[in-house]
């Protein structure tokens, strides 16, 4: 049987699935909405979206199915301490402020469409932009997997299927629902329907807030029972020790700055209708963190104190579904609370999912095939052939999330994704900042600090001494790139002078 | 002309952000000894603080993100 159940009746499921198809109505209007089949236009919508749309996109963007199951989870197994998560998240556009002034600036002077074009237009250099792309394409394409993985857990709590079968057919209809109105509408609609997701999001997340004081009481009630509560429960009330601190401190700067440069959020940069519609988006971010993550924070203390006794990280992960199994059979009240609150899960996964999805397929498209296959190509058959690419990928994607369903948890991908996005640090901070730039010791502090990570991860030190893999090679890439840079100028770098 | 957010110098935005990271980051609750942890609006003293700092980040962020940047003030070309 399905541990995970929530037994929606038919009137919820209606309410989803409803829900649901409304995402594609929305990617046909999208689809209506085109105004020719130009790259610029699928990708980016063309000259671009308003505050209200840009800030539900990014919204829903950064918030992802790692904050509802992962966060709530983490929090479960170490308590407070994960409150770190508040500060990387809101590090995030701390780390925007220093990225996007200039960089929007030059989207639009010289009509960027993927990340990877700043780096191109900046250093004139194919083969960094070439591994840049495919850096951020395999970094975006571990957490669409996270996506994938957690439409499958979420799916599990809806139907009635045995445990297995719920999973594999929620990654194959979700994913699908996604493909197609990706394909129909490409960015219009992305855009569009993580509005709608990012008003679902910040409702369900009110409800879940609501919910959780309702059900358990206080917070502070839950906090006392943790503290009487040994071994397991003062360790996640007191004061994190001197490792803990340092994660705070790696974490801050690893998600900071690696959110920073996520391809999907900079491409949201480029779609801004204007700077101030930027700047007006942005000032509404800075406040999100306090409104979503730390919710999750919460509800992880009042579950690991009111169900106690999960062990596991795959059991953590889903103690969210298990508390709104409870509510949802407390009242019909809570029943229907519970059906939105679900619809808002799967907006939190499917808005992030999407964005990735376009965003991995337009730098296939326009930074692989377009530069080193067919330069030649005319726009319209790059954008056929970046709709090709989402369902290939797609596909891929899914047979993986399915084949891997109990090897990993999601803050576990979380970290390998900004392990490898934190080595594009100097090529963007840097490279907008310091005009002594050059390209080819970007592009080896880049591979250098993405070997460093990659090594450390596999060799079992994703975390070492506490401080991700990531910032080793992230010490290891600046070195190079500052130091290649200083070095005196030879015909060979001369080349690759900045612009 | 309006005042761009460049006009609070660079040092002064990494004073202050700096002061915040420090101050958000509880590696100096391991020297007030509290024990058992004081609670305040139900959570762990230090928590708290965590939180308000992070929410003091936010209202930096949010004033700097107030004033235009330089770039705007020097008007970019249009698309093509």
């Amino acid at each position: 049987m399905n541990e995970g159940l929530l037994p929606f009746g038919a009137g919820a499921q209606a309410f989803i699935v409803g829900y649901l198809l409304s995402l594609i109505l929305i990617g046909w209007l999208g689809y209506r909405a085109r105004r020719d089949s130009s790259l610029r236009d699928f990708y980016l919508a063309g000259k671009g979206v308003g505050f209200f749309v840009l800030v539900l996109t990014l919204y829903a963007t950064q918030y992802s199915g790692n904050t509802l199951f992962g966060f709530t989870g983490k929090t479960y197994r170490i308590g407070y301490s994960w409150g770190m998560c508040i500060h990387f998240m809101t590090a995030i556009v701390v780390c925007f402020l220093m990225l996007a002034p200039r960089l929007y600036a030059r989207s639009r002077e010289r009509g960027y469409i993927t990340p990877a074009d700043f780096l191109q237009d900046r250093f004139g250099n194919l083969a960094l932009t070439v591994v840049a792309a495919g850096v951020m394409v395999v970094a975006i394409s571990n957490f669409l997997l996270g996506q994938l993985m957690a439409m499958g857990r979420a799916l599990q709590g809806l139907t009635g299927l045995e445990a297995a079968q719920a999973y594999t057919w929620g990654v194959i209809s979700l994913a699908t629902i996604i493909v197609v109105y990706e394909t129909l509408g490409g960015f219009r609609a992305v855009a569009w329907t993580d509005s709608l997701q990012g008003g679902v999001l910040l409702v369900g997340f009110g409800i879940l807030c609501y919910l959780i004081f309702e059900k358990y009481g206080s917070l502070g009630e839950a906090t006392k029972y943790l503290l009487a509560s040994p071994p397991d429960g003062p360790p996640k009330i007191l004061p994190p020790d001197a490792g803990r601190i340092r994660e705070w401190y790696s974490y801050i700067f690893i998600v900071g700055f690696g959110g920073a440069l996520y391809p999907q959020g900079i491409q949201r940069i480029y779609a801004a209708r204007s700077a101030q519609v930027l700047r007006r988006s942005l000032r509404v971010m800075a406040f999100l963190p306090l409104t979503t993550t730390l919710i999750a924070v919460i509800v992880g203390i009042m579950a690991a104190a009111n169900v106690p006794g999960l062990s596991n990280r795959g059991e953590t992960d889903a103690v969210l579904t298990i508390i709104l199994r409870e509510i949802q059979q407390e009242s019909l009240f809570g029943y229907w609370l519970v059906a939105v609150l679900f619809a808002g899960v799967l907006a939190a996964i499917m808005s992030t999912a999407d964005s990735v999805l376009l965003s991995i397929s337009s730098m296939l498209t326009k930074d692989i095939y377009g530069r080193c296959f067919r330069p030649a190509a005319p726009e319209k058959e790059l954008t056929y052939f970046g709709k090709i690419c989402s369902w290939v990928l797609i596909a891929i994607l899914s047979a993986m999330a399915i084949a891997l369903r109990d090897e990993t948890t999601l803050v576990g991908l979380l970290d390998r994704k900004f392990d490898l996005l934190v080595q594009l640090v100097p090529g963007f901070f840097l490279g907008l900042h310091w005009h002594r730039l050059r390209g080819g010791a970007v592009l080896f502090g880049l591979l250098a600090g993405v070997s460093v990570s990659v090594a450390l991860a596999a060799a079992g030190y994703g975390k070492l001494y506490d401080i991700h893999a990531g910032l080793y090679g992230l010490s290891v890439n600046l070195c190079l790139a500052v130091g290649g840079s200083l070095a005196p100028i030879t015909r060979e770098s001369a080349n690759s002078n900045p612009r | 002309m309006p005042r761009s957010y460049t006009s609070l110098s660079l040092f002064t935005r990494l004073l202050i952000y700096g002061l915040l990271l420090l101050l958000g980051v509880p590696w100096y609750w391991g020297f007030v000894g509290q024990d058992p942890p004081r609670l305040w609006w139900g959570a762990p003293a230090w928590f708290v603080v965590a939180v308000l700092a992070s929410a003091a980040t936010s209202s930096v962020t949010a004033f700097l993100l107030r004033r235009p940047w330089p770039e705007e003030l020097e008007p970019s070309e249009p698309l093509p």
